[in-house]
């Protein structure tokens, strides 16, 4: 490898002068290009001696002037033109085979030869047609092309994080939704193209409706939607990232236009601020569909303890049913309501069969009240009564119930924006106590009316 | 020393050669990929070992034609860029014979079986006729640097150019330019010997312009 010894010589025609050795050793010192001992000895030699310090400056300072070098900027159509003359060498050369080859073959080799040129005929075909622009561009940016409004709706990384720290869409907050029409493609350029090739007819032409929309929006638009998509790789937890933005987007979808526009039009913080206001909104409707009916608060509390005592009874069955993936996500999960989401997940995506519940596990949803057993209608079919539960549940996720209270933050809500100006002025002046466990009687009994009901919101 | 120890594991360490790699199995995706990380950095360089700006990008072109010919037969014994830059040095070389035999270009006589270099008191003159010290301007600046490097025979120039943007050591330079690293450590300090001597006028008493 490189001799670095200083008192080494120039091997080409150059004079051995100590001047031109000093040099040398001055540029592989600035080079870095100095074993430790040989740099030591440089910089004692520097320190002492002025004008080798000055040589090394000059050496420096000429090396810093680089930085003014003009350089040009390659031109819109070189990558394209590049692409295409390489396109159009290689058919030449396949001509060139061809022809080279039609001369020379005997009649025994003519089979083979044949062959050969088939196989290479459809590699260069298979080329160009990748090579076109559009497809090029289609492989390439194919993860946003196929999932072109969560990635349009989602803006930036900063809207991302900002979507998650408020916690709304870690969940599905939707209703029924459709899963996406396509599976998630690798991020291995190599693989798309035979993942596009496997993509059914329907896929394709769905594909190339959204490559054309996608091909239509302006520039900066993509550029931001490609740093995006870059941007979520290098996160810890890019998966989590993108499962918000894809909530967020199904979401989205569930608002009427004019909330759509109005969010979308607005700067990030106050977007954000306006998404809250509009889930929480939508989160109280999702409860209040399932309290049409005349189940009471303590009835969704005691029905999701039997999910409970019915999945701790089926547990293998429903294990034994769910991907690995799933089950090691629900072994990693700490809370019921974790698993029981899990569990739902793949239940609405209809991966999971959920057990039918046995007559004496039916019998103890029906003694929880007649108006529980009415609601479910129990001479129905029991993959009925599970969606029922499922419902419930869901509503309870939705609602931020659980199994202890009524969060703080809803109840402000409530006070804030359902009660009316009475109700409100009753309130205040009770003492704290009294008026937090009248203002929980109150939201219960808000959420427990039938539909029609006398509703106090704003 | 085991030789898995000594050589680095290229196909883990540098993407492009993953990427070459890919090319090697036909994908045009991978091929464009490279064209697009590479096309800039092999413009700057061959635009100025050949002086031409305007035949540069043909050159870009003919190196990446070059790279997708050979890319049945790559194997990986180097980075990527190093493999890259060996062909672009190869193809300014011809392309600078093809010049030279149509005398389209202006080599005016060679030292030390380096050609293609302005006689050095001729540039210098050149170039410190522009301006005097600290009044130039940005762009007569850049003039002064272009001239500068463009007075180093091809051989300075290129060892120049690939340590300086190209960031290589002289064991790198050593393969694109097939000569040793000890040849590369001479003409790296010749080169910058000379530029020096061009420059000195503008940074006089060790001021920058």
């Amino acid at each position: 490898m490189t001799n670095n010894d200083p008192r080494s010589h120039d091997q080409s025609n150059t004079a051995d002068s100590a001047e031109q050795i000093d040099q040398e050793i001055l540029v592989a010192y600035l080079d870095d290009e100095l074993t430790h001992q040989e740099r030591e000895t440089v910089e004692n030699r520097l320190s002492k001696d002025e004008p080798f310090r000055q040589k090394m400056q000059r050496l420096q300072a000429s090396w810093d002037m680089l930085d003014h070098l003009p350089t040009s900027d390659p031109s819109d159509s070189l990558t394209r033109t590049t692409l295409e003359m390489v396109s159009v060498s290689v058919s030449q050369e396949m001509e060139t085979v061809q022809i080279t080859r039609e001369k020379k073959a005997s009649y025994r080799w003519v089979g083979r030869s044949l062959s050969l040129l088939v196989a290479a005929g459809i590699g260069y075909l298979l080329f160009t047609a990748l090579l076109q622009s559009p497809n090029r561009r289609l492989v390439r940016d194919l993860p946003l092309i196929a999932e072109l409004d969560i990635y349009r709706h989602a803006d930036d990384l900063e809207f991302v994080e900002k979507l998650r720290d408020t916690g709304l869409f870690s969940e599905l907050v939707s209703g029924d939704v459709e899963e996406s029409m396509f599976p998630r493609f690798s991020e291995d350029l190599s693989k798309r193209n035979v993942e596009v090739e496997r993509l059914t007819a329907d896929q394709k032409q769905e594909l190339e409706s959204l490559n054309r929309r996608f091909s239509a929006l302006p520039t900066e638009e993509k550029a931001s939607m490609r740093l995006l998509h870059n941007s979520l790789k290098k996160q810890p937890s890019p998966e989590t990232l993108y499962n918000i933005m894809a909530n967020y987007d199904r979401w989205l979808k569930t608002q009427p236009a004019q909330t759509r526009i109005e969010i979308e039009e607005l700067p990030v913080d106050d977007r954000i601020t306006r998404i809250e206001q509009v889930a929480v909104r939508y989160q109280q409707d999702q409860l209040e569909k399932v309290f049409r009916s005349k189940l009471t608060l303590q009835d969704m509390y005691a029905i999701r303890k039997w999910l409970d005592r019915y999945f701790a009874n089926h547990r293998s069955q429903i294990q034994q049913q769910l991907p690995t993936e799933l089950r090691n996500r629900i072994a990693a999960t700490s809370t019921p309501e974790n698993r029981w989401r899990t569990i739902m997940g793949a239940f609405d995506a209809k991966s999971l069969r959920l057990p039918s519940p046995t007559e004496k596990e039916l019998a103890e949803l029906r003694q929880i009240r007649p108006e529980v057993a009415a609601y479910f209608d129990l001479g129905e079919d029991t993959t009925s009564v599970l969606r029922k539960v499922r419902d419930i549940f869901k509503a309870m996720v939705r609602s931020r119930i659980d199994d202890h209270d009524i969060p703080q933050e809803r109840l402000r809500y409530f006070y804030t924006n359902v009660l009316n100006d009475s109700q409100r002025e009753e309130l205040e002046n009770m003492p704290m106590m009294r008026m937090k466990e009248k203002l929980r009687v109150l939201y219960i009994q808000h959420y427990s009316r039938n539909k029609g009901t006398s509703r106090t919101r704003k | 020393m085991a030789l898995t120890e000594s050589i680095p594991n290229y196909v883990q360490t540098d993407p492009d050669v993953r990427l070459m790699l890919q090319v090697q199995n036909d994908d045009p995706v991978a091929f464009e990929e490279l064209v697009e990380r590479y096309q800039t950095r092999l413009l700057h360089l061959l635009e100025h070992l050949i002086h031409r700006k305007e035949q540069a990008e043909d050159l870009v072109q003919e190196v990446f034609l070059r790279v997708y010919r050979a890319r049945k037969t790559y194997s990986v014994q180097a980075k990527f860029s190093t493999w890259l830059f060996t062909i672009a040095n190869n193809v300014a070389n011809n392309a600078l014979r093809k010049l030279s035999r149509r005398k389209e270009v202006n080599i005016v006589g060679s030292s030390s079986g380096e050609s293609a270099a302005k006689p050095m008191d001729e540039m210098a003159l050149a170039a410190s006729g522009l301006m005097p010290a600290r009044q130039l301007a940005s762009a007569e600046m850049s003039e002064v640097v272009r001239l500068a490097v463009q007075s180093l025979s091809e051989r300075q120039r290129t060892a120049l150019l690939l340590s300086r943007f190209e960031h290589m050591s002289y064991a790198e330079i050593a393969d694109v330019m097939e000569l040793t690293p000890q040849a590369i450590k001479s003409l790296l300090s010749r080169a910058r010997g000379n530029l020096k001597t061009i420059l000195e006028p503008y940074f006089q008493d060790g001021a920058r312009p």
